[in-house]
């Protein structure tokens, strides 16, 4: 089994009367797959959309859609439970054609080929239906590490956004999602609610020939997770957890998702790991003030790994009279304030924009310009660059696009979460 | 307000509650986790911190007083460091008062270990010579040295700093022939202290003082310079020189005072030393617990250890 890290970097010095303790945590497993078959039972599900608007563009995108799915299908190894659900305003199994899961090998991998391939675009979208339909499926494998693929082209149009809710909010826990939107007809913020409860990821794939690509490789990573990992994290008592957001590879805020454990101890689930992957956690904690040469714990930070606790990780505060100490910034929780700043920066600019407030858009899609070029976030300026002018990326100083590609503005959109790790020094 | 299941009864009571409010069961003696907190009086004391509160709890070295007869000591973790990496051992053997100090070198593996290991064997070494009667400070001194080097060799290296290392000061008292024998590797001190002047009675192992001796630079050159205070001699696997150096002075009226560098960086000149001295009242510990109050008082940016000899005052004989 893979070894599992957690580093804690924080300035720990508090100057008097100081209560606030940010600290950032970098998991990390190492030691790669274990060998031999996994532990546990893992599913896999494909949900594509096959409402009618998948027949557009000359019939590309359904097309598409079947050889994507077919790419996924032969990429799930063997022993795997998995099945295929076509979603329109309601969802239907397309494989197995018996009830429940069917385990992955040569012959049902044909099977379930076949009958993707015969998978026709017509109805609805009602993406809140193709999610439950999920959790029924994994009503028959309840402790396996389940993971869905989501693919759609439209706005859930076809079932209210409080069915969408409720069902993401039932699906918790149950299994991962990664959503993907096809073109630029659905919506981002859709999407991102399924992916970020699912402990999942979001993009956009504008073009349907970049299609199996991408469900190949979603499909790789999930055959390589195998271990479920939840962070635990001890507060002391009067303290209140003000934030736990994961910072690397994407921002993710965790809070909602804590699970008490007890008074002072809550889990905030991780979701599936592989044996070889690193993310970076940001998380500050108030609490109560102590006096100079006081030291106290602000949180103590475990691994849950497949149900076996690690030992702690220790946030700490001292408080000092030395402000030499207690002004010192730590590089990580700087850089990931920023990195925060700046998806907020890109959100708040591109809606501006939206409601047509040039002014307001002008401006914090310039600091977002600046934020990201600071950090060496180069993805994020081109992606900028798709909806502004840079000017001077040092000052932040740009012009608005006047012709905006929609696929432009919906990448900078969905990708807008996507961080970079802290440049190290000499590097 | 949070809650918890009675240990006892299973009823829903305040978590942070002496008694369950259901069955009157005890609720802080059910099932102690550990100490009670220094801070907050919880018994949930789990190795260094409380983990209701998370105060750190203080070590039990930060701040240590003892006291044999005529000898008696502080050490102090002082304001700035986390850890005390000084240490004492003394005893009044009735015809001599030893006293050891250590300094553990901070930037070394497990100095607070070398430091307290290295006083205690060479203590050891100087009391079984003086109660055999073997004690002969040319020799005996030279032995403990070599114990106290061997201490510190045992000691574990588990990071990737350098290898445990101290200082020492030692002094054995003869209150009956009024002398005093004194050895040392380092910059820890021993001051003889009278009433109306001082004298410092070791030189530190300094690079500055190694160059002045040599001939290399005066005291004034060799003080500016950047590695004035490095010192030269210490015990431990690295060390380059372990020859002691080890003197026999003659004392009239006044005490002996072993100290490290987080007091006398305080206070380095020995008739300012008496005079301050001079005007505390009381016995050896009274005077050792005041020369470290000055210390913090100072700053306190060094761990702080004052052992403190007053062969006049028996307090034994007292009723």
């Amino acid at each position: 089994m893979a070894d599992f890290t957690a580093e804690v970097f924080q300035n720990e010095y508090l100057a008097a009367n100081a209560d606030v303790v940010d600290a950032v945590v970098t998991v990390t497993s190492a030691g790669g797959a274990s060998a031999g078959p996994r532990r546990g039972d893992a599913v896999e599900v494909i949900v594509i959309d096959t409402s009618g608007s998948m027949a557009g563009d000359r019939g590309r995108k359904i097309v598409a859609a079947r050889n994507a799915t077919q790419a996924a299908i032969d990429t799930i190894d063997d022993g795997v439970l998995f099945a295929v659900v076509s979603g329109t305003q309601q969802a239907r199994i397309v494989y197995p054609e018996a009830v429940g899961l069917v385990r992955a090998d040569e012959t049902t991998r044909i099977e379930a080929k076949a009958a993707v391939s015969r998978v026709q675009a017509k109805g609805g979208t009602a993406i809140g239906s193709w999610l439950l339909a999920v959790a029924k499926l994994l009503e028959d494998a309840p402790d396996a590490l389940a993971h869905a693929i989501l693919l759609t082209d439209g706005k859930n149009e076809s079932e209210s956004d409080e069915n969408l809710q409720a069902a993401i909010d039932y699906c918790v826990g149950r299994f991962q999602c990664d959503a993907r939107g096809l073109g630029t007809d659905w919506e981002v913020d859709e999407l991102r609610r399924v992916a970020s409860a699912l402990l999942g990821t979001v993009d956009i794939v504008p073009d349907p020939d970049d299609l199996e690509a991408e469900f190949e490789a979603l499909t790789r990573t999930a055959m390589g997770r195998e271990s479920r990992v939840a962070l635990r994290m001890w507060t002391p008592k009067g303290s209140t957890v003000e934030f736990v957001r994961q910072v690397s590879p994407t921002l993710e805020d965790l809070g909602g998702m804590a699970e008490p454990v007890n008074a002072l101890t809550s889990d905030y689930p991780l979701g599936a790991w592989s044996g070889d992957e690193s993310r970076d956690y940001h998380v500050r904690i108030r609490i109560p003030t102590g006096n100079v040469g006081d030291e106290r714990l602000a949180a103590r930070v475990m691994l849950d790994i497949d149900g076996d606790e690690q030992p702690p990780s220790l946030v700490r505060a001292v408080w000092t009279d030395d402000e030499g100490l207690s002004t010192r910034i730590n590089a990580e929780v700087a850089h990931y304030t920023g990195q925060a700043e700046l998806a907020e920066a890109i959100h708040e600019g591109l809606a501006a924009r939206e409601s047509g407030d040039d002014k307001t858009a002008t401006v914090r899609l310039g600091r977002a310009v600046q934020l990201a070029h600071e950090a060496g976030n180069d993805d994020t300026v081109k992606l900028l660059q798709g909806v502004v002018d840079v000017e001077d990326p040092v000052t932040g100083t740009v012009r608005l696009k006047r012709d905006v590609e929609t696929a432009d503005e919906m990448a900078l959109d969905v990708r807008s979460t996507r961080t970079v790790r802290v440049r190290k020094a000499g590097s | 307000m949070a809650t918890i299941d009675c240990p006892t009864c299973g009823e829903k009571t305040i978590a942070d509650a002496s008694f369950c409010e259901a069955c009157g069961a005890d609720l802080v003696a059910v099932e102690p986790v550990g100490g009670a907190c220094v801070s907050c009086g919880a018994h949930a004391v789990d190795g260094d911190y409380c983990l209701e509160c998370g105060h750190r709890q203080p070590d039990p070295h930060d701040h240590v007083e003892v006291r044999d007869g005529r000898v008696a000591g502080v050490t102090d973790v002082g304001h700035r460091h986390h850890r005390n990496e000084d240490a004492m051992a003394l005893a009044d053997l009735g015809d001599a008062l030893v006293t050891v100090v250590c300094d553990g070198v901070s930037t070394t593996d497990n100095p607070h270990e070398a430091s307290q290991g290295a006083a205690d064997a060479f203590l050891a070494v100087v009391a079984a010579a003086v109660r055999s009667g073997a004690y002969a400070a040319s020799t005996t001194l030279v032995d403990a040295v070599g114990a106290a080097q061997d201490a510190v060799l045992s000691v574990e290296r588990p990071g990737s700093a350098g290898n445990p290392s101290c200082t020492l000061v030692a002094a054995v008292m003869w209150p009956e022939r009024s002398t005093v024998d004194v050895c040392w590797l380092g910059d820890s001190r021993a001051y003889w202290l009278g009433p109306d002047e001082g004298a410092q009675l070791t030189n530190d192992h300094s690079w500055a003082n190694e160059a002045v001796a040599a001939g290399e630079a005066t005291l004034e050159e060799a003080e500016r310079d950047p590695r004035a205070h490095t010192i030269t001699r210490w015990l431990g696997a690295d060390a380059v020189d372990l020859a002691p150096g080890i003197i026999t002075a003659d004392v009239g009226a006044g005490r002996l005072v072993a100290c490290t560098d987080g007091l006398w960086n305080y206070e380095p000149e020995p008739d300012a030393l008496a005079a301050r001295v001079a005007e505390i009242e009381g016995d050896a510990l009274a005077v050792a617990a005041a020369l470290t109050d000055f210390a913090l008082d100072a700053g306190g940016r060094d761990n702080i250890t004052v052992v403190v000899t007053d062969a006049h005052v028996d307090t034994r004989s007292r009723p």
